[in-house]
């Protein structure tokens, strides 16, 4: 025990890390008071990928531990860009996304109850009641819910 | 070199080999905790893409001061959690109990703080779902944003509670010496599973708090 007594303490190492992270999260926060579209969120997720490579690194010791424990949070991560990169890219290069949601006013007090259709939120209000109808019909369906 | 404290199990060669096991459990865990994360994650992204003008005018409803202060306390919480790791690699099982106190406390903290924010959604009629009734944004985009936002927060907050019980278990063994500077495998899991509650915060502050 006498020589883990002795050991230095990593503490300097860990408050620089600590340093950085606030750094990095100011840098988000300051990021957040300018409208620059679809730079923004590439930006904030970069700055918050860097951070969790910082606690990943510093904080679990991932440099210190044998490289197959990286290679499972490395695969893990992987897995994770797919998943939210390409449902994201699904639903943004439909034909009928709409570029702003309006009030429903048929629908406004059963607003949640149909999720296929508040991916592709339909634009005309005065379909609003059709669609109600076709509501029922589109939850049933397995085929993509886009109208020929 | 050997302890008391740590039983080297039948089917392993080495201590060496059998702390990496753990480690490497641990990490296979974390990363399902992020496939399930990114499921929901991949849920915000699809809608956000379906109603990208609701979901920025959304977030301006969350409380932006409130969001930065839990971001504080989880990244400070941290710090402390690896704070404790170091100081039980010393043979310091004082200050190990020490630290881990504080990252409880900055914790507990973040409940009170995230219990708060909901009591104010709830009082301006933001609820999840079919309950919704926020007058001031009656979009369905804001009302999947919101359900969304409860959903997500809310699994995140049943993490910091598991964490809590862990690092207190761990703090209460280490009280007890039941490690030393050897052999502590679980309380370096419990930081790692501490960590990975720590990083979801930080993909979820931005999503829900800031990109406005």
């Amino acid at each position: 025990m006498r020589e883990a007594e002795l050991r230095a303490s990593a503490a300097p190492t860990y408050v620089a890390a600590y340093v950085a992270l606030l750094a990095l999260s100011c840098a988000t926060l300051g990021l957040s008071f300018f409208s620059l579209g679809i730079l923004e969120t590439v930006l904030a997720l970069a700055i918050a990928a860097l951070k969790g490579v910082v606690i990943a690194v510093f904080f679990m010791h991932l440099g210190e531990q044998r490289p197959v424990n990286a290679l499972f949070l490395m695969v893990a991560l992987l897995l994770v860009v797919f998943f939210v990169t390409l449902s994201a890219a699904d639903v943004g290069t439909r034909a009928d996304r709409p570029s702003q949601s309006q009030p429903r006013p048929a629908a406004q007090n059963a607003p949640a109850s149909d999720p296929a259709s508040l991916l592709t939120a339909q634009r005309n209000p005065t379909a609003a009641l059709a669609e109600l109808g076709v509501a029922a019909e589109k939850s049933t369906r397995r085929g993509p819910s886009r109208r020929p | 070199m050997t302890t008391q404290h740590v039983r080297l199990q039948l089917q392993f060669e080495s201590l060496e080999k059998q702390t990496h096991a753990a480690r490497l459990g641990m990490w296979l865990f974390l990363g399902s905790e992020l496939l399930l994360f990114s499921a929901l994650f991949a849920l915000y992204a699809s809608y956000r893409a379906g109603h990208p003008q609701t979901f920025q005018a959304a977030v301006h409803h969350t409380s932006f001061w409130l969001g930065a202060s839990m971001t504080a306390l989880l990244i400070t919480s941290s710090l402390t959690v690896a704070l404790s790791v170091d100081a039980m690699r010393r043979a310091r099982p004082r200050a190990c109990v020490r630290w881990l106190a504080l990252s409880i406390l900055l914790g507990a903290l973040f409940l009170v703080a995230k219990g708060f924010e909901y009591a104010d959604h709830f009082a301006h009629g933001i609820f999840p779902g079919v309950h919704y009734a926020y007058a001031a944004l009656p979009q369905p985009g804001a009302v999947v944003f919101f359900t969304l936002y409860y959903l997500m927060t809310g699994l995140h907050a049943v993490h910091v509670i598991a964490g809590l019980i862990t690092l207190g278990t761990v703090a209460a063994l280490v009280h007890r010496r039941r490690y030393d500077a050897v052999y502590h495998t679980p309380l370096e899991l419990a930081g790692l599973y501490w960590h990975l509650v720590d990083v979801v915060w930080i993909f979820l502050w931005p999503a829900f708090y800031l990109m406005g």
